[in-house]
């Protein structure tokens, strides 16, 4: 009875599938300062950014897609235990849209959404719902936010000033997160998205209107001071869906 | 296949190897600590591993929780054919003998279904934890644990020629039941929760 135990095959390819997804995850999460890959080139993960190729031997690879996978590690996500939108506790997600070009933040709390995309000359203000794992959100000139979050990560479609586009992105704390200053008695509004890789993109508008979006200069995350690109100073403030919109 | 002869155990003399032959107990022993392993494995790491929130995507669907969902559906639906193959091989279906064919279907089914809910497993471990925040979610950190271990346990009674013949079937059906009860609390929800999409 010298037949081969096809059953310890089977385990084995099993654990060998495992093992492909867990180096690819790894390598997908891995920070960028953290971690050498076996070649010993430095993974560079960003979240826009295509994740490397999993050199693990074995099959199955060749279902993993390489892109735009959120690179931050979503940390302190074992200590969050609340359900869904029962919890009145504030969840911010940030990250870039999958393809790059802007970013997205979304907040939620106790059932309420803000949502904010920015690409530096658009931008589009979103607000909603937050319920059952379900996103949905709309705002001004049509935009919309579909999508799906749960305690440590939120995903979807956003469509906005023109724009269409996907996103996954991470729960995320401070300092990543959603700023807003305003400057001429509310008649300008700035805002911020800092991502989880340390990026931010802001834009400033007059009045809410979309197509008057211009670049702002980036935010001091030590100050939380910038400076518009008319001279004025301002000093922004975290905005979350407690306390915004 | 007949291997085992009840009579031989007693024949120790003529047949000295046989004297080592372990009984059923010990058989049995190696694939259900092997199984218990698994599961404690799978859930210690899902406890104390920080869920990351993210893991890599897979091609062709909305999200990871919705290629989770279509991957748990396949592999119930080749569970299913995994239990009328099983119960067409031991004749329980009335009026159906067992085509040559049946075995090679219930072996490949099961390959399948197993690869297909690996990197399942490996995004809920990975990237979600092990969780016991609502009842839906305790039940279904628990079974999809226990499957691991129960699949692990009837790979290794297979190997077992000697095992008591009603180990498989009450393995096979354990597998199932959890299965289906994996699926139920994850792509049931799922779908009835968001609808059903890709």
């Amino acid at each position: 009875m010298n037949r081969p135990k096809t059953q310890h095959v089977t385990l084995l390819a099993g654990a060998a599938v495992a093992v492909v997804f867990i180096v690819a995850d790894l390598r997908a999460t891995s920070h960028p300062a953290a971690t050498l890959s076996g070649n010993g080139k430095p993974v560079v993960a960003t979240s826009s950014a295509s994740a490397p190729t999993p050199s693990a031997a074995g099959g199955g690879t060749t279902i993993i897609t390489l892109s735009a996978s959120p690179s931050a590690p979503a940390s302190a996500a074992t200590g969050a235990t609340a359900t869904d939108a029962a919890a009145a506790q504030v969840y911010d997600y940030s990250g870039h849209v999958k393809g790059g070009g802007a970013s997205v933040a979304v907040s939620i709390y106790a059932g309420k959404a803000i949502a904010y995309v920015c690409g530096g000359k658009f931008e589009a203000w979103l607000t909603g719902t937050a319920s059952n794992g379900t996103l949905s959100l709309t705002g001004k000139y049509g935009a919309s936010l579909t999508g799906t979050y749960i305690q440590t990560a939120a995903w979807g479609s956003v469509s906005g000033a023109g724009h269409q586009w996907t996103f996954n992105v991470p729960v995320v704390h401070s300092p990543s997160g959603l700023y807003r200053a305003y400057a001429k008695n509310h008649q300008v509004q700035a805002t911020w998205i800092v991502t989880p890789d340390g990026s931010q993109i802001g834009s400033v508008d007059n009045g809410g209107d979309p197509a008057t979006a211009n670049p702002v200069g980036a935010l001091d995350l030590s100050t939380l001071t910038s400076t518009l690109p008319d001279g004025t100073a301002v000093t922004a403030a975290p905005l979350d869906a407690s306390t915004g919109e | 296949m007949n291997e085992f002869d009840p009579q031989a155990a007693t024949d120790t003399a003529t047949h000295p190897l046989r004297a080592r032959r372990p009984s059923p107990t010990t058989t049995l022993l190696v694939p259900a600590l092997a199984g218990c392993a698994v599961s404690l494995a799978l859930g210690i790491y899902g406890h104390l591993h920080n869920p990351t929130g993210v893991a890599v995507d897979i091609i062709g669907f909305s999200g990871p929780l919705s290629a989770k969902t279509w991957l748990a559906t396949f592999a119930t639906l080749l569970a299913i054919v995994q239990l009328v193959s099983a119960m067409v091989m031991y004749g329980k279906l009335p009026r159906i003998a067992a085509p040559p064919w049946i075995s090679g279907l219930h072996r490949w089914s099961g390959r399948i279904a197993f690869l297909a809910v690996v990197p399942v497993a490996m995004h809920c471990l990975y990237s979600l934890g092990y969780q016991t925040y609502s009842t839906r979610v305790m039940i279904h950190s628990f079974l999809g644990c226990l499957f691991f271990g129960v699949f692990t346990a009837k790979m290794l009674v297979l190997t077992k020629k000697d095992a008591p013949g009603w180990v498989l079937p009450v393995l096979g059906g354990a597998l199932f039941t959890v299965l289906v009860g994996v699926w139920f609390t994850s792509a049931y929800w799922f779908f009835t929760t968001f609808g059903i999409k890709r």
